[in-house]
């Protein structure tokens, strides 16, 4: 068989329409999910319990609920419930849930890896809490964040294709459209998986250039 | 090949029961996604339960309670079997 680069070059617009909703979607979700996360990670190290249990439950929740099922549920469910949200608003916060539920457990590993005796010692010298945090954990636990999130944001990127369930008209949904109205499965699909590699190699590249910015300290 | 049996897999095991069972999780959450190819899953019966009884809250809460039973105790199971594997040797971590 033959590759039709015609069809190749005829539906490379309407992905590219579709990859602007993937990229808002995004956009928006992860950054919304990393703080969603941060104050997970906090409940989680609280001392109360309600506060440390609701955490743990969230981010049970997001790591043995697939990621379809979340999205039929809010898609489908929710309406019944008298919330109606666009697609594009579901989509947003179902990145944003799930992002912070991972992200929730990568920070409480990055707290980890830190030596206990450092915040004592930073606080033994006598820096104050937000100035440990600042100039002590912040600086040391970016290096170790930056590769996690980077994995982290790749995945929740690809997962963004599921999101073509519920015809939020995104770069899956238009390569669907595009194959529906040519049968040119490998041409439409193959282009559509090229820009995913693309674009995640781009986030890599990324996110392995803020984990040097992130760890020059060690080198200095 | 007594390296191999005594030092050298009881470490291995030991060490490679949580990425596994990570491994584990991720592929059955991504088994979902065959309900998108027509594949008589888990995720295609509930949402073809949902377009017969309209009760979509009720049949995905369903479904995700499944989900997260298999996998919570799979998790723990994984959990339970690293504790037994660390006491039974001693000093594989």
């Amino acid at each position: 068989m033959s590759i039709d680069l015609g069809i190749v070059e005829s539906s490379i617009l309407p992905l590219l329409k579709g990859l602007k909703v993937t990229a808002q979607v995004c956009v928006l979700g992860i950054p919304l999910g990393i703080v969603l996360g941060t104050i997970a990670a906090y409940f989680r190290a609280s001392s109360w319990r309600v506060l440390r249990t609701s955490a743990l439950v969230y981010v049970e929740i997001v790591r043995n609920v697939p990621f379809l099922i979340l999205v039929y549920l809010s898609f489908f469910g929710l309406p019944k419930i008298g919330v109606a949200m666009p697609a594009f608003a579901i989509g947003v916060a179902a990145t944003a849930f799930y992002t912070g539920g991972y992200f929730c457990e990568i920070l409480r590993a990055a707290f980890g890896s830190l030596a206990h005796g450092q915040v004592q010692a930073a606080r033994s010298l006598g820096l104050t809490g937000l100035q440990v945090q600042r100039h002590v954990v912040l600086p040391q636990i970016f290096g170790y964040l930056a590769p996690a999130t980077t994995s982290l944001a790749i995945m929740m990127f690809k997962d963004s294709s599921i999101f073509s369930v519920m015809s939020l008209t995104e770069l899956t949904y238009q390569s669907n459209l595009l194959t529906a109205d040519t049968f040119a499965y490998v041409e439409v699909l193959g282009t559509t998986a090229l820009i995913y590699w693309l674009c995640s190699v781009l986030l890599d590249i990324a996110g392995q250039w803020s984990e040097r910015y992130a760890t020059r300290y060690r080198r200095a | 090949m007594q390296v191999w049996r005594y030092i050298v897999f009881p470490q291995l095991f030991y060490r490679s029961i949580p990425p596994l069972t990570n491994e584990f999780t991720m592929l059955l959450k991504a088994s979902s996604l065959m309900s998108i190819i027509a594949v008589h899953d888990l995720a295609t019966v509930a949402r073809d339960a949902t377009l017969q009884t309209n009760l979509p809250l009720q049949v995905f809460s369903a479904t995700a309670v499944v989900y997260f039973a298999i996998l919570f105790l799979a998790s723990s199971a994984s959990r339970g079997l690293e504790r037994r594997v660390a006491k039974v040797l001693p000093n594989v971590h």
